[in-house]
Order: structure tokens, then sequence, then C-alpha cells
């Protein structure tokens, strides 16, 4: 195991069963290699069915592959007996935050994961507490979770994976059902959980702007790996992400545009700042 | 006369209970017939309350929702045929599929509104071309077919009614960039094709600014703006404020005005903020 490693993903392929027994359909991950770094942000891309989710279940044990090994901190996840190890370090974090609220009280919410891990009352109110701190909801403690907004009722969520001193998050689409600020206050909540705690985050999502915002990014392409780099590198291959379905952040679109039209701002432009500070520079640079 | 007309509209859910909240607090609004209409909103501002009031599956604490100038509360008899008229297509519409075909689906609506067997194969034949379904499809399950493709059945079998008002609840959440295109321009085909007035209700304000005419801003349970898209996407500072943004061209073109740059105001699209830069550029580039 290579010793930076959070998951070690090596070629692996999957596929479901179908309705009949012993039947597998086509499948859905092929020949997919991905070594995540601890500590690492990585956002993945790819179209609906390209096979996002279930790289997520084939991550924290929730299936196996069908061939290759998937490692996390080492641990084959092939291994029945290392399962529940495996949860412990990989949390998930999923899109509809209704589905995965199961505490009437937001702190007893919090608190669901570590008591199935056994921890010592005392020490389950000090992560409860911590936890509901880190993402900024420790005032909404003794609410009900259905009276919390969708980006509250998410940042609940991320706050009962990391009571379970999680090494690794995955978030599987955490904002498709968010307003701008509920988006907001969950991305800055994940690069704070990076940032101050190291906590490897992954991060799948269909919104350009949050996956520029990572250290690196994956695009994923029925079940293969297509692109991986920074964002600037990925970005930089607009025919390829376009003919996955995908699209670039409109920052980039605009500078395109201005390109075509014999403005050639320079550098790699993916965000407003990067956008403003260019058109900036080149306009100094003209007079 | 206004399409819809929202007269001193007051709902309150769970009144004479301790959870009594106000969600719409003497709202007033009117639509003009025709076009595509966006209503945005955090979540919670009131405007899922709002369109559910304009087909009358809730009714009103007190005020008063006029549809083509009649009280749609004015009779049981009336509540139920308005439905016909202003239909109604829920977030996540391909959870509620249910028939044991495509065709059978898309029909129930028409079905409800007692057409004969000739004008519902008519109008499923119709709305399944809006949505881009192959008439191959219509024995199928709908249970067989990828998501895109099941969402885009769900929308036909309200299309199918070709209500006056079609209200759309979040009709991109959750796809990837192609299927949201795919969705906005069928909504846009279907604008254009039948001539009937679509709400677009949205988080997204790409998906705004790519096609809507008109913006309606919800907050409070009020209406807080309405206007062009030009006119609301220019009040960033306002539509923060609501917990809101505005796409990322018109954020880059209002912060360089703010920087100086004597640019105009109201640009919101990547083809018109490149014109606008261009021609700063050719004017000399004077601040």
């Amino acid at each position: 195991m290579k010793a930076d490693s959070m998951i070690e993903i090596q070629n692996i392929s999957y596929a479901y069963e179908g309705e009949e027994e012993g039947v597998k359909l086509a499948p859905v991950i092929r020949d997919f290699s991905l070594d995540i770094k601890r500590g690492e942000f990585l956002a993945i891309l790819g179209h609906n069915g390209s096979g996002k989710s279930t790289l997520t279940r084939l991550c924290n044990a929730m299936a196996v592959p069908d061939s290759g090994k998937v490692f996390v901190e080492g641990m084959d996840t092939a291994d029945p007996a290392l399962e529940y190890d495996i949860r412990e370090k990989v949390g998930v974090v999923m899109q509809n935050p209704d589905n995965q609220i199961v505490a009437t009280i937001v702190e007893e919410d919090v608190a669901f994961g570590p008591e199935n891990l056994g921890v010592e009352p005392a020490e389950i109110r000090r992560r409860v507490d911590d936890a509901l701190k880190r993402v900024g909801m420790y005032e909404y403690r003794s609410q009900e979770p259905h009276k919390l907004s969708g980006g509250q009722k998410q940042r609940v969520a991320i706050a009962g994976v990391i009571a379970m001193r999680t090494d690794c998050i995955i978030l599987d689409e955490p904002t498709a059902m968010l307003d701008p600020q509920g988006r907001q206050e969950v991305m800055k909540t994940i690069k704070e959980l990076n940032r101050d705690m190291g906590i490897t985050v992954v991060l799948i999502t269909h919104y350009m702007d949050e996956a520029v915002q990572a250290d690196r990014v994956a695009v994923m392409d029925e079940g293969r790996l297509v692109l991986l780099g920074t964002p600037q590198e990925v970005f930089s291959h607009r025919q390829e992400l376009y003919r996955c379905g995908l699209d670039i952040p409109q920052s980039a679109k605009l500078t395109d545009r201005l390109r075509q039209m014999g403005i050639p701002l320079s550098g790699s432009i993916l965000t407003p700042a990067d956008f403003i500070s260019a058109f900036r520079a080149y306009e100094e640079g003209r007079r | 006369m206004s399409l819809v007309e929202v007269k001193d509209l007051v709902y309150i859910y769970g009144q004479n209970t301790p959870f009594c909240t106000t969600a719409l607090d003497h709202m007033f609004l009117q639509i003009e017939k025709g076009g595509i209409k966006a209503v945005i909103g955090h979540t919670g501002s009131g405007k899922s309350t709002l369109i559910q009031h304009l087909n009358a599956l809730l009714q009103p604490t007190s005020g008063q929702v006029l549809f083509d100038g009649q009280d749609v509360n004015a009779s049981k008899e009336i509540s139920y045929r308005i439905r016909f008229r202003v239909g109604l297509c829920f977030q996540y519409p391909e959870y509620q599929l249910f028939e044991s075909t495509v065709y059978k689906d898309i029909a129930f609506g028409p079905t409800n509104m007692g057409l004969s067997e000739a004008e519902i194969d008519a109008a499923v034949r119709k709305a399944a071309a809006y949505v881009g379904i192959s008439p191959d499809l219509f024995e199928q399950s709908p249970f067989d077919l990828s998501g895109g493709q099941k969402r885009r059945i769900a929308i036909a079998g309200v299309m199918a009614m070709e209500p006056d008002l079609l209200i759309l609840d979040e009709p991109t959440a959750g796809l990837d960039p192609r299927g949201r295109a795919q969705i906005l321009q069928m909504i846009r085909d279907y604008k254009d094709k039948s001539g009937k007035t679509v709400l677009l209700v949205s988080h997204s304000m790409d998906d705004v600014a790519e096609t809507a005419d008109e913006v309606i801003v919800v907050s409070e349970g009020k209406i807080a703006m309405q206007g062009s898209v030009r006119d609301i996407f220019s009040r960033s500072e306002e539509l923060m404020h609501m917990g809101l943004t505005v796409p990322e061209c018109a954020r880059i073109m209002n912060d360089l005005r703010e920087a100086g740059y004597c640019l105009p105001a109201g640009i919101f699209t990547v083809e018109e903020a490149a014109a606008a830069l261009r021609d700063y550029l050719r004017g000399g580039g004077a601040v």
C-alpha cells in the first residue's frame, strides 16, 4: 500500500445482477483505477449513469468489485471481516437530505453513528458537540431536523459522518436539491473539513463551479476514468468534456468566446475571480 | 385580464397548533398570458406553497386566487376542473410514474379529462414528441428506462393535458449538464409550439437565464421583485440578501462595473457579456 493513499482503486469492474438470478447486466464500472490521496479534495464528474454512485458504494464496502481490488487505508473491501472498520474510515453523504436523517432531534441524529460504533457516552457527547460546531450547526442542536433548511440538513448529515471520526467523506451530489445559499453553506463546510481537519473529501457533482474548487478532478464516462488532473488540466480538455455530456464553467466559456473574438486573455480561467484578474491584466497591458 | 391573479393571499400551515407557520403573508401577484416565467426564492420562501394554490391543491387561509378571472376555489367542481388548465409537475416527478406502460402513464391526465380514445391518442403522441420520447417506447414499462427518460415521460404526462399554465417545479434538479440542456430545450419548444404559459420554479439561476422571459422573486411569503430577467439579474446585491445569486456571467459583469469599468447593466449571458467586453475594449478602454 502506498503511504499517502486513502483509497486505492485497482483495475476494478462491476456489474449489477439482472432480474434472473446469477445473470449480470452490462458492467457499470470498467477497468477503473484511481488512487485517492490522503487529505486531498477530489471532485468526480460524469453524466447520469456514468457509474459515479456505484463507485461510491465500492469505496465503502457496500459493494465489492467483480474483479480488481479496492483498498481503504490498506484494508481490502472484499474481506467481510473488515466491513465495519472500512465504514468507520469512509462516510457517505447522499443527495436527498430527507433520506438520511434518522432522529427527531439534531444532536441525536449526529450521535447515531458513534452510538452504533459503541463509543462511550461521554465521548459521544464530546464528538457530537465538536462535529456540530465544525459544521456551524451547534446552536441548532436541540431543534427538530424537519424544521431546518436543505443546506442545514446536509450539514447535520456531514456532522453525523465526522462524529464517527471518519478519515474520508464521500458526498454524492450533496447540493443537487439545495437553493443557492444552501449550496454555498455546504461547499464552505466541505472545504473547511478538508483544510482544517485534514479529512479526505470526494465530491461527486454536476456543478462545474463546485468541481473547480477541488485539488483534483476525475471525469468518468461509461464506467471508465477518462480524465484526471487539476481543475486547470481537466477543464482544458473542452471537447472531451462536451463529448461526455459535461460542461465547463461560465467564466471559461466567456474566456473562450473572447479568445475567438481575438481577445487573448492569458492563463487558465475557471472562476469569476480568475476572469476579472485576467481581464484587468489584459486591459492594463494594452494601455 | 391577467391569466393568474393572486389577491392578498395568506396561507398558514398548522393553524391553531404550536407549529403554526405563515408561509404566504398577504401576497399579491399577477401573471400575464404567454412566455416562460421563472419563480425563484430560497428554501422556505413560500414558492412551493404558492404554486400549490394556483391549481387549488391548497385552499387559502384568506385571500383569493383567480385563474382567467375565476376564483379557483369557488366550488369543488371548479377546483377539480382547474387542474386540467393548470398542470403542476412536482420535483423529481419520475417517482410518481405508476402505470405499466409509457403510453398509459402519459395518457392518464387526458383520460381523466374525459377525452375520446382518438383525442387521448393524439394528446399522448403530441406530448411524447414535445419531450423527445419515441413511440417505440410506448409499450415499455417506464421503470425500465433511464432516469432522464423517466423524468421526460412524467413531464409529458402533464403536457398531454396541454394546460393553459404549465408549472414545473425544479425540472432539472439532479440532472447532468446534457440532461439539463435537453429539458430546458424541451420547455422552450413546448412554449413555442403550444403557445401556452410556463411557470418554471428553479434554484438554478443558469436555468432561469437560459429560458425565462420574466422573473418572480418570492421572499418571506411575499413577492419581493417581479420583472424582466435583465432587471432582476442587475440587482445582485438584493438577491444575495435573499439567499439567492445571479449567473456567473452576471456576477463578472457586476463586479467589473463595481471596480469602475464602464459597462452596460443587466447582462447575464456569455454571448452578451463577450460582446459588451469586446465593445468596451474597442472603445479604447476608458475607465
